[in-house]
């Protein structure tokens, strides 16, 4: 017969045994119980299930010391939160006697048990109530010649007796609740600690920089897995050894002095505090190390923890840094002698190379004019071209001097009005070329970051070759504006309708001395744009160019300190 | 105007003869003396060294001063006319080939009257001489003429 076949039912009824099957729920509903419970508390079935267990067995009215309900409630509450088992002391909880018999309470000692029934998901699906009737057993347990004594005096006794069994039985009660917490409380502090020190020597062990202890002798206590790795050894390998160890051989002496010293006067010292020192490797190789330490009292006497660091990178990134400075400082000084050399090239320059130009063009003029009569038309044609020639020689040197001016002179940046910077230079262009049909749109309200003097030489350049390259057009047409690029940053832009260039060439335009139209076609030196790059790159921008044969030039220019429209 | 003295300070012959060729074109007859460096010029201003017979009360209606002189240099013989009392007030003007930003601040604030660049266009040079000409010697007063009075 298989265990599926039993009637359980039947089995559970008539179990020789107290049970009540309880709903886990805030009545503790009853949900059945066995014949035997029946018996013993003068009720049926039928008029318990489904009631709640305290409705239905209240205490005893005139008991003003009843506790029975009030125990076994908060022990059917401690199963609810433990999901455990839970033993009560003897109670005295009195039944209802049926009604047939007179009614009123009797007196009855019980030994309860409550036990939870888990569901696989672990949460309480019932309480099981097991009681045991110990009411003759608290009165049975009287001495024998106690019950031969008269009656009332039995009575007496047999009252007192009971509630010091009861008494006791509550103490034991309270001392096991306590015990349990204390248990508890024991556990859990058991479990942090193990948690924290888990913590914390895995903290001690993955720490990023070496850690060793040592004792008052110097001998090595720990050691983590760092300070391993920076001298060579396993940390099994350093534990007991002797400090100096790991320190280069010719500073062992001093070095055990200095310990002695420390621990006479232990104080904490931080890291990079005193000297630099070497640490020396199982291989006996050196490297510099970084030591911070501090005492630790301990039941074992005074500990020295020191933390480690191996400063080789650092030292290394310093002396590049500093490499890198002297260098810094050498081309400084070397850019200074540049400059310095430029400043004395263009002064020369200025005064020296001039003064014979002078003297051609002086010169001519006066052949020119004093043997005019001795000169035929080709000599005369001669010395035209010579004067022309001198003075051509004059623009370059002044524009070369220009452009070296504008490398040397200091930025002053400003707040610009560029519309307004624009609309001045276009007017002086226009009176210069009063012959000339130039439209001229400006951008209202344009506004940049600047050196006014220098942003002024290089709007006029290109303003000027604007002018000049659209000179064939019957109406020339010259735009200044604001230009966005993709990724956000802006600038301006000049574009015209004149004859444009051939993109090919195009990185030949911002080139010294650099032309793309012979002299005789458009006049220039081929230095203004070259200043024009030179004045952009100092304010941190850039300088490009898009154009076709025939098809006009747009210059693009951005200025890194912009101001933000 | 024709008694006016021109003291000439250039070391450049060439710039010289030009100079002179430029102020005759312009008819300006005024005597001109040269100086070929800033020592000969001090020294005739102060009337001193080869010129130690000179009246230093004949002062030069203008003084034409190139910077870059051998011995002492044009900023430092102006630096020593504004310093002595005789010449504190004479007309000075810096004819120079430079226009570099310190030459004109730095003659400006020594206290320079004018400051020319001379062109490398002997036409415009010329003009540039005439006009010196006709201010310095014909229009401008200085503290030491008697007003309507020719020397």
């Amino acid at each position: 017969m298989a265990p599926g076949d039993l009637d359980f039912e039947r089995l559970f009824r008539d179990a020789p045994a107290l049970l009540l099957v309880l709903q886990a729920d805030a009545q503790f509903t009853i949900l059945d119980a066995t014949d035997a419970y029946l018996r013993a508390t003068f009720t049926e079935r039928t008029k318990i299930v489904n009631h709640g267990l305290f409705d239905v067995f209240p205490d005893n009215p005139d008991d003003h010391s009843a506790t029975g309900a009030r125990n076994l409630r908060a022990s059917l509450q401690r199963v609810m939160t433990s999901r455990a088992p839970d033993t009560m002391a003897v109670q005295k909880y009195d039944v209802r006697r049926p009604d047939s018999t007179g009614g009123g309470f009797e007196e009855r000692f019980w030994s309860p048990v409550n036990s939870p029934v888990l569901a696989s998901d672990g949460r309480i699906r019932y309480i099981i109530h097991r009681v045991e009737d110990v009411t003759d057993y608290v009165r049975g347990s009287l001495p024998e010649a106690v019950q031969h004594e008269p009656s009332d005096a039995v009575e007496r006794r047999n009252r007192a007796l009971e509630r010091e069994i009861l008494q006791r039985s509550r103490e034991l009660d309270a001392l096991n609740r306590s015990l349990q917490q204390i248990n508890e409380a024991l556990n859990t502090e058991i479990a942090e600690r193990k948690r924290a020190q888990n913590w914390l020597s895995e903290l001690l062990r993955s720490a990023p920089d070496g850690i060793i202890i040592v004792d008052r002798e110097g001998r090595i206590v720990l050691a983590n897995d760092q300070a391993g790795l920076h001298f060579g050894y396993t940390t099994e390998e350093l534990t007991g050894q002797s400090i100096e160890i790991l320190v280069p051989d010719r500073q062992r002496r001093s070095h055990t002095e200095h310990r002695a010293r420390y621990i006479a006067t232990p104080r904490r010292r931080n890291m990079g505090e005193g000297l630099e020192l070497l640490g020396q490797r199982k291989d006996g190789s050196f490297f510099p190390v970084e030591i911070s330490l501090s005492p630790i009292e301990t039941a074992e006497g005074l500990w020295v923890a020191g933390i480690i660091r191996d400063i080789t990178q650092r030292k290394q990134e310093t002396e590049q840094i500093r490499r890198l400075n002297e260098d810094l400082r050498r081309h400084t000084v070397e850019l200074e002698a540049a400059n310095r050399e430029l400043e004395a090239f263009s002064y020369s320059v200025s005064h020296d190379l001039r003064a014979p130009l002078r003297s051609i063009d002086g010169f001519s003029q006066a052949l020119l004019e004093d043997y005019a009569a001795q000169l035929d038309q080709t000599a005369r044609d001669h010395l035209a071209r010579v004067r022309a020639a001198t003075q051509r020689m004059g623009v370059l040197i002044d524009d070369l001097l220009a452009l070296s001016r504008v490398t040397r002179s200091e930025l002053h940046p400003e707040a610009i009005d560029f519309s307004a910077l624009a609309e001045s230079i276009a007017d002086e262009l226009r009176h210069t070329y009063p012959a000339r049909r130039v439209e001229v749109d400006i951008e209202p309200g344009l506004q940049a970051m600047g050196d006014g003097r220098l942003l002024r030489i290089a709007l006029t350049n290109l303003l000027s070759n604007a002018w000049k390259f659209t000179e064939p057009r019957p109406i020339a047409r010259i735009r200044i504006g604001r230009y966005v690029a993709e990724d956000g940053r802006s600038g301006f832009f000049v574009r015209d309708n004149g004859v444009g260039f051939n993109m090919a060439y195009a990185h030949k335009l911002f080139g010294a001395f650099q032309r793309l139209h012979a002299a005789n076609e458009f006049p220039g030196t081929g230095i203004g744009l070259a200043t024009v790059q030179r004045i952009v790159q100092r304010h941190g921008g850039r300088i490009w160019t898009e154009a076709a044969v025939d098809a006009g030039a747009s210059f693009f220019f951005t200025l890194r300190s912009e101001v933000p429209s | 105007m024709e008694n006016k003295i021109i003291l000439l300070v250039e070391d450049n012959p060439d710039d010289e003869a030009l100079t002179l060729r430029a102020l005759s074109k312009s008819n300006v007859a005024n005597t001109v003396v040269v100086a070929r460096d800033g020592v000969e010029a001090l020294d005739y201003l102060f009337a001193r060294g080869a010129h130690a017979g000179r009246d230093p009360e004949d002062k030069p209606a203008v003084t034409l001063l190139d910077l870059k002189l051998p011995r002492v240099d044009g900023l430092e013989v102006l630096a020593q006319i504004r310093s002595a009392p005789a010449t504190r007030l004479l007309p000075v003007v810096i004819l120079t080939s430079s226009r570099e930003e310190q030459d004109l601040v730095n003659s400006y604030r020594l206290g320079a009257n004018s400051y020319i660049r001379k062109p490398v266009d002997f036409a415009q040079f010329t003009e540039a001489v005439r006009q010196l000409g006709l201010y310095w010697l014909v229009l401008n007063e200085t503290p030491g003429d008697p007003p309507g009075a020719t020397r």
